[in-house]
């Protein structure tokens, strides 16, 4: 049985290596990476107007935001035909009539993205971190706990695909996953508007933020952007609480709680085994 | 029993599957299973090994029951639709399933090579599967089936992309597996190839079982002749009607139906006895096509 466990994380570990969209998406960091370099470059050559630090922080915040994104992407798009992929082509039939349990099958498959997934994380939160070091010369703070919060987005959306795989064709589950997550985005950035009101004194400040909570429950991956943005930025040197919140809604003027990290690992768990026991008696 | 089916049932919801299947296969019996195009065929298969459920009735394979994990160590199938990764080599593909199917390393190394030489894929070990033919793909497919020593295998349409010297060496590995006592359980609608290898057949019309038994009992439904005379009458057809079991005219030829060979010289007998010339008494052998014909009243037939 873990043999077969460790047969399909392989696998699909060199699955996901393989694929031509895997080296693009490389290529593409890569040079995402470099026009945030530069950027830190030029605002670095100026450093202590006060106005640079304020823009290097924008400019780091907005590019880890769109760096979430990146990597949710790739989550999702990897995770939606997961199952529902390999038995639409056919690949589960000789597999599954195999000695091999439904759930270590899809558990190999999960462990094999998420690896990847992690390691792909891994590097691009590294080369986000470092270039900043190097080029404005900041060592953001709270490295170790954003490093993780960055590492466990992917895995919770790819817990959430690999679900709506076990239960939809790999179209409806992306088309499924992909509304969620654009209304947890929608959600995390209406929040982040309702606290700016609310330190203005807006009657309908309260308002706003709930709904970014309950789109938070829905989905917790935007709540683990804005927990890792704050726990870089907030004690950087780079901003006082003011100007964090006077980012926009890309900062993190209402911070979620840290027992969102505990909900985000069980709602990722729950997912999983859910899925599991879809696929334990799914007809392929 | 090797298989063991008792009212085996699967309902989709389109009205199609199988129903109420009553079947059993015994150790080293080539069992074939016939049946027009969607008359559940593969359903039944794929609820043999696992990939679809039941929806009533029971069935047991090695004495164990649909989907125990211990059972399918012994058991190889050959999907009809199914796609290997074609990224990786035969000899990549082969590993993978080693150790889903419990194969040591060291064991998987020895049978690798073995089972790709079996199904006529020697030398083609470092080769990506995407570069594959069909009837490539389908022999790598049987030398998937056959790496652990399946005590049963079930071949899901295994020649439908071959061609005729494939669909030969696959006859052959059939018979092989024969006599290594293996029991093969073939589904296909290649009439032609089921009654070369198959002990006994079953059936299957719309999802229910048609007939089911050996093949040699399923043709002896009697002899049937064709009698061709100068002229066919009222006399002629009066004195051969207490002599056969079946009579029917197709212009100046007669087809009649006895009990078996012993009967033709009655026969050529009561014809010169009603004062006709007898040009002709041929005997036509029921073949399975024309039982399959019957049993599937216009079904089909690919072969």
């Amino acid at each position: 049985m873990l043999s077969g466990f460790f047969a399909v994380a392989r696998l699909s570990l060199a699955e996901v290596l393989y694929k031509r969209i895997m080296a693009a998406a490389a290529v593409l960091t890569l040079g995402y990476l470099f026009l945030f370099g530069l950027g830190m470059h030029y605002l670095g050559r100026n450093w202590g107007s006060g106005l640079n630090e304020l823009a290097a922080a924008q400019l780091f915040s907005l590019a880890l935001y769109v760096a979430v994104l990146l990597v949710s992407l790739l989550a999702v798009l990897l995770g939606v035909g997961a199952i529902a992929g390999e038995i639409e082509s056919g690949t589960a039939h000789a597999v599954l009539s195999r000695p091999l349990s439904r759930t270590a099958f899809l558990l190999g498959k999960y462990t094999g993205y998420a690896a990847f997934m992690a390691l792909y994380a891994l590097c691009f939160f590294l080369g986000l971190w470092l270039l900043m070091a190097w080029q404005a010369g900041v060592a953001l703070t709270g490295f170790g706990p954003a490093l993780g919060l960055f590492m466990l987005q992917p895995l919770v959306l790819l817990s959430l695909a690999f679900w709506a795989s076990t239960v939809f064709s790999t179209i409806g589950a992306g088309v499924v996953v992909f509304i969620l997550y654009g209304l947890n985005m929608i959600g995390g950035l209406v929040e982040q508007i309702g606290a700016l009101l609310g330190q203005a004194g807006h009657e309908s400040a309260p308002a706003l933020v709930n709904l970014g909570i309950v789109s938070s429950l829905i989905l917790p991956v935007d709540a683990l952007y804005r927990l890792a943005s704050f726990s870089l930025l907030a004690n950087s040197g780079l901003l006082d609480a003011w100007s964090l919140g006077a980012m926009g809604p890309f900062g993190t003027a209402s911070v979620p709680s840290v027992w969102m990290v505990v909900y985000a690992l069980l709602y990722a768990a729950a997912l999983l085994w859910l899925a599991a026991r879809i696929f334990r008696t799914r007809d392929v | 029993m090797i298989v063991e089916t008792v009212g085996l049932t699967k309902e989709y919801l389109d009205g199609g599957g199988c129903r109420d299947i009553d079947l059993t296969v015994g150790p080293g019996e080539i069992f074939g299973l016939l049946g027009p195009n969607g008359a559940g065929k593969s359903t039944f298969v794929k609820l043999l090994v696992g990939l679809l459920f039941p929806s009533g009735g029971r069935a047991r394979i090695l004495g164990r029951p649909l989907g125990d994990l211990t059972v399918r160590r012994k058991i190889g199938f050959l999907p009809e639709s199914f796609r290997y990764q074609p990224w990786l080599t035969a000899a990549g593909v082969l590993r993978f399933h080693a150790a889903l199917a419990g194969l040591a390393p060291r064991e998987a190394d020895d049978r690798v090579p073995a089972v790709l030489d079996r199904v006529g894929l020697a030398g083609v070990e470092k080769k990506k599967v995407g570069g594959f033919s069909k009837g490539m793909q389908q022999r790598l497919g049987l030398a998937a089936a056959l790496l652990s020593r399946p005590r049963v295998v079930f071949l899901d349409e295994p020649t439908s992309a071959l061609d005729p010297r494939g669909r030969r060496d696959v006859r052959r590995l059939i018979q092989d597996l024969r006599e290594e006592k293996v029991t093969v359980f073939l589904n296909s609608h290649l009439l032609s190839e089921v009654e070369r290898v198959c002990d006994r057949v079953a059936v299957i019309q719309d999802g229910r079982l048609a007939a089911a038994g050996r093949l040699d009992a399923l043709l002896d439904r009697g002899l049937e002749v064709e009698i061709e005379v100068d002229e066919v009458n009222d006399t002629l057809l009066s004195a051969l009607r207490p002599v056969v079991c079946e009579l029917r005219r197709e212009g100046t030829r007669l087809v009649v139906r006895v009990d078996g060979r012993e009967r033709l010289p009655v026969l050529a007998r009561t014809v010169c006895a009603a004062g006709r010339a007898l040009y002709a008494l041929e005997p036509r052998h029921c073949t399975l096509e024309e039982l399959f014909l019957e049993l599937t009243s216009g079904g089909e037939a690919d072969a």
